[in-house]
């Protein structure tokens, strides 16, 4: 391993998103993660089938599994048996961090709680991503990604200004909380060098997107109720909104943040005398029209191709870009192919498929160490065997006995 | 960076307009005006031969244009680690492309998701796609950082806003990998994460809340029955959403609050401005600080040596 974090041990208990993210951007970039998992306690996304499979019950065939747990290794490790917990310990002794996501309190539970682990390794850095975190009245409601935006005020301000509250079909909590984690890990791998001591990770969903949304959020209780929920408006500028383009279901967004930038679209438009329109002339004029001016932008894109008018629209300095699809990102996005947004990776059961790549860029093009996820208990040996120095003899007892079912 | 203890020193040409706006995102800095691009070029380099970190975010070759590109700082100090977060990256055909958080939320197919179907699509709130860029950003300069404790050299982080949004689209991507290029639809209040349709968000009698019908059969589905049930005296036939919709029109927020969560039902009403200020769980962990008599989030996560502390 090349990358920035080689050397780095990771014990892994995450069971769906916010943590598997997490240690993948660790294992991304060299870190050695390690997923502990059971065949009766797999980690969630081994049993959600976004796609049908031929057969439901393996653990070794779902899409998602495959994207967020690429980078790690698989260790079935029995908790409830004696020699299971063990292992875990003795991976814990001399690992640097743990990751965990359940439900506040679980862990805990389990056993492995921040106090029993520092008991072992005060070293240690134990992180915990959840909806609201470990501590206070909601921290043990269960939820999801969206109940955390739900409380911080991301879903009350989607939406048209005259319908109500919208969500998204894609995460947004859930990818976001790993990027602080994974940054708090490092930071406290540097106190732990300089101090010998780790520390306990508290990340909660809601207070990041709380964080996201405060500059609204504080516009709104400053008075300015206009902000919230403008669709694709925003307060201080105008135009800036989404417009029809040539074909079923096709759109431009289009940002104008000057006068200057103003002229230049309607030149672009074919319409340079707009410009000088005393309706839309200056910022103030066209957000007093913004009706009307909407109106006439959308009637000047509907005949144009998005991303050639796009492109012509860029080219004279106005922000544009084509709203694009899931498949034109996969498919037709040159800007995400030449940045290798999407890496084939093969996959013993799933086959060459792309998987997404941590989107941090460094210059060394080998920091970024990939590879694909793990099958289940595929490194049961070689993590005992090299890691915690046992026997071929002593591992094929403790299959035997059941430790790794 | 600030609040993980690093020394910030915010750097602005001339003093910001919005001073309250200005102040929220810069808690736990220091702040310098500084002609950097002018007559203050050399003072900024004397700061850049004693920083370990340059954040900015400049459309890419900005900087150059005053002898204050990467390649220009990195000789005046080879240990250097620039961050650079821009709408589409440092590389490729569309880096110089303009954009803020509509043009990149359109390119990184965030934008098409969330609508409905005969209208035109609509964005997330706030600077979503900026707002994780900045996190990536933190992440990279700290994975720089411990290349520099190898090799003794800072380097650029690239980080693209266009690809993280796009990279939060994992379950649709795979759908177009394994499911025949399957592109996901606008559902208005309905949401598809890739395998089936879900309604999520509910009217409440003065409100909203998110919700999704519990599966069949469940135990989360039962609670719902016997809420519906105790409440109404009807009785909930499995997967009804007009029941349920009927229903949860009746109840206030409160009525939810106060009732939902011991039942184990798992909705969670929808919160505002004035909610999320004075949200018990937020004040509960200590998540604002009054700064100057303005109220603003205090940190990012809470991290503690002892377990039992809270923030």
């Amino acid at each position: 391993m090349s990358g920035p974090l080689a050397g780095l041990r990771v014990v892994d208990f995450s069971w769906v998103v916010v943590g598997n993210v997490t240690t993948k951007l660790l294992g991304d970039f060299g870190a050695e993660v390690i997923k502990i998992e059971g065949w009766q306690r797999r980690s969630g996304e081994r049993s959600r089938p976004i796609i049908p499979t031929e057969d439901p019950t393996s653990p070794d065939n779902k899409h998602w599994f495959a994207h967020i747990a690429s980078s790690k290794k698989s260790v079935t490790a029995n908790l409830k048996t004696e020699e299971g917990r063990k292992i875990v310990f003795d991976l814990i002794r001399d690992a640097d961090v743990v990751m965990e996501n359940f439900s506040p309190g679980t862990i805990e539970r389990m056993g492995f709680g921040y106090e029993a682990l520092k008991a072992i390794n005060p070293g240690i850095i134990m992180a915990s991503g959840s909806i609201f975190g470990q501590t206070g009245p909601l921290a043990r409601l269960p939820g999801v990604d969206a109940t955390g935006a739900a409380r911080a005020g991301r879903i009350d301000a989607s939406g048209y200004p005259d319908g109500p509250p919208l969500i998204p079909s894609h995460l947004y909590g859930d990818s976001l909380l790993p990027f602080f984690i994974a940054s708090a890990m490092l930071a406290a791998l540097r106190e732990r060098d300089r101090t010998g001591k780790g520390c306990r990770i508290d990340g909660s969903m809601q207070e990041v997107i709380a964080h996201q949304m405060w500059p609204l959020i504080d516009r709104v209780l400053q008075g300015d109720q206009a902000c919230w929920r403008t669709g694709n408006r925003h307060p201080d500028t105008a135009p800036h909104n989404v417009y029809p383009a040539a074909g079923e279901d096709r759109w431009i967004a289009i940002e104008v943040w000057s006068d200057a930038e103003w002229a230049a679209l309607c030149t672009a438009l074919g319409q340079p005398e707009l410009a000088h329109d005393a309706r839309f002339a200056t910022l103030a004029a066209r957000k007093a029209n913004e009706d009307a001016l909407d109106a006439m932008i959308g009637d000047l894109t509907r005949p144009h191709d998005a991303r050639a008018l796009m492109a012509q629209l860029q080219e004279q300095g106005v922000a544009a870009g084509a709203v694009q699809t899931n498949s034109d990102i996969v498919e037709r996005d040159p800007q995400l192919r030449e940045r290798g947004f999407l890496t084939d990776l093969h996959h013993p059961v799933l086959g060459d498929f792309g998987h997404q790549r941590s989107p941090i860029t460094l210059e060394r093009a080998d920091s970024q160490v990939m590879f694909r996820a793990p099958l289940l208990g595929e490194h049961n040996r070689s993590v005992c065997k090299d890691i915690l120095g046992m026997s071929d003899a002593e591992i094929d007892a403790l299959e035997a006995a059941g430790t790794f079912r | 960076m600030a609040s993980l203890g690093a020394a910030v020193i915010r750097i602005d040409a001339e003093p910001a307009q919005d001073k309250r706006r200005w102040a929220i995102g810069n808690i736990g800095k220091q702040s310098m005006h500084l002609d950097y691009t002018g007559d203050a070029r050399d003072a900024f380099l004397k700061l850049v031969a004693k920083s370990d970190i340059l954040v900015e975010s400049f459309l890419p070759g900005h900087l150059a244009k005053f002898g204050l590109g990467f390649d220009d700082l990195r000789a005046v100090n080879p240990r250097l680690i620039q961050v650079s977060i821009t709408p589409f990256g440092q590389q490729a055909p569309y880096r110089h492309y303009r954009g803020s958080e509509l043009v990149v939320s359109a390119l990184a197919s965030n934008l098409w998701q969330m609508g409905d179907a005969d209208r035109p699509p609509v964005r997330e709130p706030g600077e979503a796609n900026f707002f994780h860029a900045c996190a990536a950003g933190v992440f990279g300069a700290l994975l720089a950082e411990r290349e520099r404790q190898q090799t003794g050299r800072g380097q650029l982080v690239d980080i693209s806003a266009q690809e993280m949004g796009a990279g939060r689209n994992t379950l649709w991507i795979l759908q177009h990998q394994f499911a025949g290029g399957r592109t996901s639809q606008r559902l208005g209040q309905t949401i598809d994460l890739g395998w089936g349709g879900s309604r999520a968000v509910w009217a409440l009698a003065d409100g909203y809340a998110f919700f999704q019908l519990p599966p069949p059969g469940s135990p989360l589905e039962r609670a719902l029955a016997d809420w519906i049930a105790e409440v109404t005296g009807e009785v909930y036939e499995s997967g009804d959403l007009a029941a349920a919709e009927r229903f949860l029109a009746t109840l206030s927020v409160k009525d939810v609050i106060a009732q939902a969560a011991p039942r184990d039902v798992r909705i969670m009403p929808v919160t505002g401005p004035r909610g999320v200020a004075e949200d018990p769980q937020l004040t509960a962990r200590e998540f604002f600080v009054e700064h100057a008599g303005q109220q603003m989030p205090r940190r990012y996560l809470a991290i503690t040596q002892d377990a039992g502390r809270g923030a």
